[in-house]
């Protein structure tokens, strides 16, 4: 389109990067403070630019953390993500599976079941899920951090959704071919929703890592910490002064993975959280 | 929407959705059930028996000042929020869409808030604005402005906003940007030749056509500011000083695991529950009427 | 009211030059369709009139003034779209005002022109319909009458009718022919459709590759093409192509005919339109032909034929006459000036 913008589209650019600039400040800062030293810090302002604390920082924050070192809390964190993830993604594909394709006496039931538990965020129900958790002996425990929060409405929709809009030809294809309802998963079903689950792993996994009230709950034990909890313990209560450049090389730390994740399957990433919310 | 062609087996479906059954019920269902008949009893001083009371619990809450100050203090903390975050994705959607060459790469820069965890969002602003160490308390004192969010109500609430506004900005721009990419470039054309300048343009025909993303984004921003956004308090303020940033699921927790008082808590989180419904139920309304549009 | 002035327009996408200098005059008034095949520029043409596009090199003038860098709403022009593009949020009424309402228009006078407009295509009963209420064809009128309740200087239509079945198209054409003759507009038609070119135009520019082969009037346009191009586009069904051969000095065609020693050139070819061509005995024509099948369409019929030299020919033949059997040796005769002469490179010798 001819359009007389002139300094409008400097303005739009100027615009963005200025955006982009606010956006990315408190990563930055973070990122700065990480390599510094203690005494760079104490006293503000603070500068600006990289210092040669980085090694020294990690190292501290690697190997000997607050309560417990963050490789050991990063291992953690990998688990229950990994664990939410991949435990999210199987059941609500096989839930999935067997509302669309099957008919069974209460198949409407178990589908507003699941419904329901959309209004049952873990912030609704922290007292009572911690007491059954704790029932069963789960506390300070993979298992515990895991299963509370495996089973998920929402991929549930989008498998169902998706699963929905495969055409029928296909399954009377595969039945004529001689194919069981089994067969016709692994051999058919989930070639077909590879982008989807690729998607959902994105967004899963970054959920499953940034939990925070759950694992804060049911870890007492400090080697069971993960990093996003465990970042406050590191924090500096009442008049403390913490150790700044350790916990901001632990934020790093702690932001590293859902942020790779984000930036190097950005296509997936974005097509998974609009999809996901149809 | 039905399959016409299915499977028949007896037992199958059942052991597909019972992994997931199972743990709806034990981690959803039976603790949910559990809130509900807890927040009719009170414990008695010993934990050992407890009381029926009925709605006793509920009615303690809502005459309770602290708890009706929560949800004064949860709402106000919900608009800032959503107000806040909505309007710089919305602007930083409409400048990403105007530009052909290089919004792929504005994208990539503007996306990464997404991935970072509430709690460690709390971190990383309370690092900035720390009374002592932080640079922009620095600043701020440069020009005579004294910050200490320990001390003051309002700087606290101020910056649980914006640490929480932040991270919530890149779901923002994502799905306004989709919003806009949306619109039919021969409306805009048509809108152009009927004489609109750009800003005309977008108040007058881009915007009302964004409205089901709109609607859409304000529900999932207040659910979002409602309870995802516990980290934040946690790390920055335990939800003060002096209660001014306790929000309502900040004060389940409060009230439960720290003061140990479960029949309030449960009672809270009763009412929570109640909220997170009527959240839900519009979010899918607002979901079905998307599809009308254009 | 204003007339349009091409003066070498040029366009480039990148390196690449998709338009090769245009040039053309349009009087006030005139209703012009830009005909030709996909992506051989006519719409971009079009958008770049409208100030959708950007212009490379050259001028395009609207009246007295020259619009290259005028935004589109500062050319005073209006637009109907390939699919329409209705405001979705607005009713019928409200889409037709909103140019005016955005001009400052006053309240009672936007209601005068929007009812006239309405009156005129027939909208009155859906003024309140939101677009998603109405059919194709009925969303076409909103889209025209958003376009004339401008009162513009020029009306610009893209390929309007591509979205609309047959029957309604044949109708929506002559309700445009209709409207702008009494509405006396400036008129630029784009479209692919050599039949709406013919039957809508006061003047056609047929387009192909970036290139106005020929402007002119549809009877003078199909009675003269200048190219070869144009005798193949415009006229359906298209004009006969017929190789030549030179033995002995003479051209021949069809194997058979000898056109004499005229001066051809290498690789000429020669045009015949299938209603020029009568079916005689073998022999007693032109050439002979071959008949491969035939075409009845009721008021007149297609007869297929091939000649010797593996040239097909098409021969029109009234719808009541009994047509000849697939596999007969026919003769084709032709009435002396009906021939058209193009050369290797497409372009029409003239004087033949």
């Amino acid at each position: 389109m001819v359009e007389r913008r002139g300094i409008g589209t400097w303005l739009t650019h100027a615009g963005l990067i200025l955006g982009i600039a606010l956006i990315c400040f408190p990563i930055w800062v973070a990122f700065v403070a990480s390599t510094l030293s203690q005494a760079d810090l104490v006293r503000p302002p603070m500068p600006l630019i990289p210092g040669g604390h980085a090694i020294a920082n990690y190292s501290e924050a690697l190997f000997t953390g607050a309560n417990a070192p963050v490789w050991l809390m990063l291992v953690n964190s990998m688990v229950m993500a990994l664990g939410i993830t991949i435990g999210k993604i199987v059941i609500s594909i096989l839930s999935a599976y067997a509302i669309v394709y099957f008919r069974f006496p209460f198949r409407m039931l178990f589908f507003w079941l699941i419904f329901l538990t959309l209004m049952l965020p873990v912030e609704v129900r922290i007292v009572p899920t911690y007491e059954v958790v704790a029932g069963l002996g789960l506390l300070n425990s993979y298992t515990g951090l895991i299963l509370p929060l495996v089973a998920s409405a929402t991929a549930t929709f989008l498998f169902r959704q998706l699963f929905l809009t495969i055409p029928d030809e296909l399954v009377e294809a595969a039945r004529v071919d001689g194919a069981g309802p089994v067969r016709f998963f692994i051999d058919i079903l989930l070639p077909m929703s590879r982008t989807n689950i690729a998607a959902l792993f994105v967004i899963l996994f970054i959920y499953g890592w940034n939990q925070y009230l759950w694992p804060l709950l049911v870890t007492t034990d400090p080697s069971m910490n993960t990093i996003v909890m465990g970042i406050k313990q590191m924090l500096p209560t009442g008049d403390d002064v913490a150790k700044w450049p350790v916990v901001m090389a632990t934020a790093m730390l702690a932001m590293l993975p859902p942020v790779l994740v984000v930036v190097f399957m950005q296509n997936l990433f974005v097509k998974g959280l609009v999809e996901s919310e149809k | 929407m039905e399959k016409r062609v299915v499977f028949n087996s007896r037992w199958l479906p059942y052991l597909l959705v019972a992994p997931q059954v199972a743990v709806t019920a034990i981690f959803f269902f039976w603790p949910a059930a559990q809130a509900i008949y807890q927040s009719a009893f009170i414990p008695d001083p010993f934990g050992l028996k407890t009381q029926f009371v009925g709605f006793g619990n509920f009615e303690y809450l809502f005459g309770n000042a602290f708890y009706r100050q929560s949800f004064v203090t949860t709402a106000v903390f919900s608009v800032l929020v959503t107000v806040l975050s909505m309007s710089f994705a919305l602007w930083l959607a409409a400048m990403a869409d105007r530009i052909i060459k290089g919004s792929g790469i504005y994208r990539t820069l503007l996306i990464w808030p997404y991935a970072v965890a509430p709690a460690v969002a709390g971190v990383l602003w309370l690092f900035l604005f720390n009374p002592f160490t932080g640079i922009i308390s620095w600043l701020l004192a440069q020009y005579g402005y004294t910050w200490n969010h320990g001390l003051n109500g309002g700087q606290a609430m101020t910056l649980v906003v914006i640490a929480s506004a932040w991270k919530q900005i890149s779901y923002n721009f994502l799905f306004f940007l989709a919003g806009l990419q949306a619109i039919p470039k021969s409306v805009i054309e048509a809108a152009a030749i009927d004489g609109a300048s750009f800003w005309k343009r977008f108040w007058t025909i881009v915007f009302p056509l964004l409205s089901p993303t709109t609607f859409f984004l304000l529900v999932v921003n207040i659910i979002y500011a409602f309870f995802d956004t516990f980290g934040v308090i946690h790390t920055i303020t335990q939800g003060g000083p002096q209660q001014s940033t306790t929000i309502l699921v900040y004060k389940v927790f409060a009230d439960g695991f720290v003061g140990q008082d479960l029949g309030s808590s449960a009672a809270q989180s009763v009412v929570l529950l109640v909220l997170v419904s009527l959240l839900t139920v519009i979010q899918f309304k607002f979901i079905e009427r998307r599809v009308h549009y254009g | 009211m204003a007339d349009i002035t091409f003066t070498d327009i040029r366009k480039n996408y990148g390196r690449t030059e998709i338009i090769h200098g245009i040039d053309a005059r349009i009087a006030d008034g005139e209703f012009i369709v830009i005909v030709g095949p996909s992506g051989c520029g006519k719409s971009t043409l079009l958008r770049m009139v409208a100030g959708l596009e950007t212009i490379t090199s050259g001028k395009i003038a609207i009246g007295s003034r020259i619009v290259n860098e005028l935004e589109p709403r500062e050319r005073n022009i209006a637009m109907v779209f390939q699919n329409y593009a209705l405001y979705p949020h607005m009713s019928v009424f409200d889409n037709m005002a909103y140019g005016l309402k955005i001009s400052g228009v006053p309240k009672a006078e936007i209601r005068a022109r929007v009812d006239e407009a309405a009156r005129m295509l027939e909208l009155v009963p859906y003024l309140d319909r939101k677009p998603r209420q109405l059919s194709g064809g009925q969303r076409q009128r909103v889209a025209m009458g958003r376009a004339i309740v401008r009162k513009p200087a020029a009306f610009l239509f893209d390929e309007p009718l591509s979205n609309l079945d047959a029957k309604l198209r044949v109708q929506m054409r002559l309700e445009i022919k209709a409207l702008q003759r009494k509405l006396a507009t400036t008129t630029l038609y784009v479209t692919h459709d050599q039949v709406e070119a013919m039957t809508l135009a006061d003047r056609m520019i047929v387009m192909n590759g970036g290139v106005a082969e020929q402007v002119g009037a549809p009877l003078e346009v199909y009675a003269n093409p200048q190219t070869l191009f144009v005798a193949g586009f415009i006229g359906s069904p298209p004009m006969n192509v017929l190789k030549t051969s030179v033995r002995d000095g003479s051209v021949w065609i069809g194997g058979r005919h000898d056109l004499g020693p005229v001066a051809l050139g290498e690789g000429a070819v020669i045009g015949i339109r299938p209603e020029h061509l009568s079916i005689v005995p073998q022999g007693a024509g032109l050439f002979d032909a071959t008949v491969a099948f035939s075409e009845p369409l009721g008021a007149e019929t297609l007869v297929h034929t091939t000649t010797l030299t593996a040239d097909a020919v098409i021969v029109r033949i009234g719808g009541d006459v009994h047509p000849p059997r697939p596999g007969e040796v026919i003769g084709l005769a032709v009435p002396p000036g009906r021939l058209f002469a193009f050369n290797a490179d497409g372009k029409r010798i003239a004087g033949f």
